[in-house]
């Protein structure tokens, strides 16, 4: 599997450029942070890549296939998208939630079976919330509707998930759960993409990244890419990129100081 | 194990109570007639039945009860479709103007001398006309949603500021009743000739919302959900939109506007079984035909002259909608 985004730009119409210069390119198992100011085009970026948008210039490909060219329900057995948990409507129950994932395999005329059901339960015994799967949506927490829509991406078995701040609006604990299941998957040669507000996270889990901000891009390895250099310019923020070893661990955090005006 | 019996068992008392309910509202009403015979008369052994007995059941309520089972059926899986459409709880099919739109084409019918068919098929265009003019009007700059219903709602009023109009317009004496009657609802007027004509868009529509009722849950999700999910959006809600206006079109050309039954109805089934459209679909389904068919029934028979159905589906809707909504469960 190779994705591959070569010299995007994207801007609506009739308004200023959101993004330009976008190239990068994702194999199996890679994990790309998308930073960025507000409003400077993280979520267009990742709906562009899933072809749901048209970009402007350049190219988004599947396996050197144009993403727009591939038919949808092709496209989406490879691709799969986790939306932002608030923005979900939550009618369902964790179990019909997992099994929507599986639209784009089947035919319009079918149902979920029995089949369908035991691969849910696979999805949701992968992530560790089985135990979740008779309950509503709208009466779990918000860290595990995250993970449930997680769920609902893996039970098609992508080769390529895309997440759209999937740590926002979360706790520190399940900021890490979170996290930590984007590594677990990557390790199994999924790839994610994911839009983030923290620099540390990326920092932390990516090892590709991209910076968006006004007309200035920079795209690259996470470590030549996310410096306090590029951190002050994209966001206008002076800060130091902090590192924490005990010997065992070893983390990396971007530490903001002071707003530059 | 337990579930899947739970299942089955639900699966047959859905067939199976709309058909007992329909047998026993045919022996109700001003003849009473024991279901043996009703079943005897039905199955044409009614040579052993008294003659009055049988006219009745075959003439006036057999197809006064197949109208009932169809529309209750209908309106209630449309309400069920345009509820997901909008990932709105409280629309209807009022919501698209839709029912306005039919009820404008039928006055203008009767206004202008016609009767039975052409009635039917001018409140049916008309009820298509309204979706178009909606639709059109919604889309462009919007897009989403909010602005369907939005657009929805003024084409609403703007066919029931004609229908006033039609009335004002119309003759007093003879006119005017009758629009006024069949706009508050009545299933009393019907014959073999008008099902032939109504009921199978009415098939046609459910037919077409049941094959999508899985599918369905991809309704009410955000756009990008939808889109990412691999299915063809404008397809989905074309043949929702569709299947449910044709529903609404031809229920209210047959019988008027039976108000309530659409938003009443999948409610009452997704408080109990939650927001799966697998499994509301089928339930709205038989569940509102048998709604309709015993309110029809309580319609016809409560008193010496008929009440108007509208009225009984909000006095016997409301309070059970009060107590299903106090007694728990969720309401999406």
């Amino acid at each position: 599997m190779k994705l591959e985004i070569r010299n995007a730009a994207f801007s609506y119409k009739n308004d200023r450029r959101i993004f330009e210069d976008v190239s990068f390119e994702v194999s199996a198992g890679d994990v790309v942070a998308i930073l960025g100011p507000n409003g400077a085009g993280k979520t267009t970026l990742l709906k562009c890549i899933l072809g749901i948008l048209k970009l402007e210039e350049g190219e988004a490909l599947l396996d050197d296939k144009d993403i727009r060219k591939i038919p949808e329900r092709e496209l989406f057995r490879r691709v799969s998208y986790v939306p932002q948990a608030k923005n979900t409507t939550a009618g369902y129950t964790v179990l019909d939630t997992v099994l929507i994932g599986l639209a784009a395999e089947l035919s319009v005329f079918r149902s979920p079976g029995e089949a369908e059901i035991e691969r849910a339960k696979v999805a949701l015994r992968e992530l560790g919330i089985e135990h979740l799967i008779d309950k509503h949506c709208n009466k779990i927490s918000g860290g595990e509707l995250q993970m449930v829509l997680i769920a609902r991406a893996l039970i098609s078995s992508p080769e390529v998930l895309i997440l759209d701040e999937p740590e926002s609006n979360l706790d520190f604990r399940n900021q890490l759960i979170v996290l930590d299941t984007l590594t677990k998957l990557s390790k199994r040669g999924i790839a994610c993409i994911f839009n983030t507000h923290y620099p540390s996270h990326a920092l932390q889990r990516a090892n590709k990244a991209i910076i968006l901000s006004d007309g200035h891009t920079v795209c690259g390895d996470v470590d030549s890419t996310i410096t306090a250099e590029a951190i002050e310019k994209a966001f206008n923020v002076k800060a130091i990129i902090n590192e924490y070893n005990d010997g065992e661990n070893s983390v990396k955090t971007v530490v903001p100081l002071s707003v530059i005006n | 194990m337990a579930k899947k019996q739970i299942k089955v068992i639900r699966i047959v008392a859905l067939i199976l109570l709309p058909i007992l309910t329909a047998v026993i509202a045919l022996g109700i009403g001003r003849i009473a007639i024991s279901p043996k015979d009703i079943l005897l008369i039905i199955t044409g052994r009614g040579g052993l039945v008294e003659n009055m007995a049988r006219m009745t059941v075959m003439s006036f309520r057999l197809p006064r009860i197949i109208l009932a089972l169809f529309v209750g059926a209908g309106l209630s899986v449309a309400g069920c479709a345009f509820q997901g459409l909008f990932a709105n709880p409280l629309a209807t099919p009022d919501t698209l103007g839709v029912a306005s739109g039919a009820s404008f084409g039928a006055a203008v019918a009767i206004l202008l001398g016609f009767n039975a068919i052409p009635v039917q098929l001018s409140s049916f265009v008309f009820g298509i006309l309204a979706v178009i003019l909606t639709v059109l009007c919604g889309r462009g700059k919007g897009k989403g949603m909010t602005m369907i219903i939005l657009s929805g709602i003024m084409i609403g009023s703007l066919f029931s500021a004609l229908i006033s109009f039609v009335k004002y317009v119309a003759d007093a004496e003879s006119q005017l009743p009758a629009i006024t009657y069949w706009l508050m609802g009545s299933l009393a007027s019907t014959d073999y000739k008008s099902l032939m004509v109504g009921v199978p868009p009415i098939l046609v529509g459910i037919i077409i919302l049941f094959i999508l009722r899985w599918r369905m849950n991809l309704l009410p999700l955000t756009e990008d959900e939808i889109k990412s999910s691999g299915t063809n959006v404008l397809l989905l809600r074309t043949l929702t939109v569709v299947a449910a206006t044709m529903i609404t079109a031809a229920s209210v050309s047959m019988c008027g506007q039976v108000g309530w039954v659409g938003l009443l109805v999948p409610h009452m089934v997704r408080m109990r079984l939650g927001g799966n459209f697998k499994d509301v679909v089928p339930a709205s389904i038989s569940i509102g035909a048998v709604f309709l068919v015993v309110v029809d029934t309580i319609a016809r028979s409560l008193t010496a002259s008929e009440i108007p159905i509208s009225i009984l589906t909000a006095l016997v809707g409301a309070p059970f909608f009060i107590y299903l909504m106090r007694r728990g469960g969720s309401m999406r």
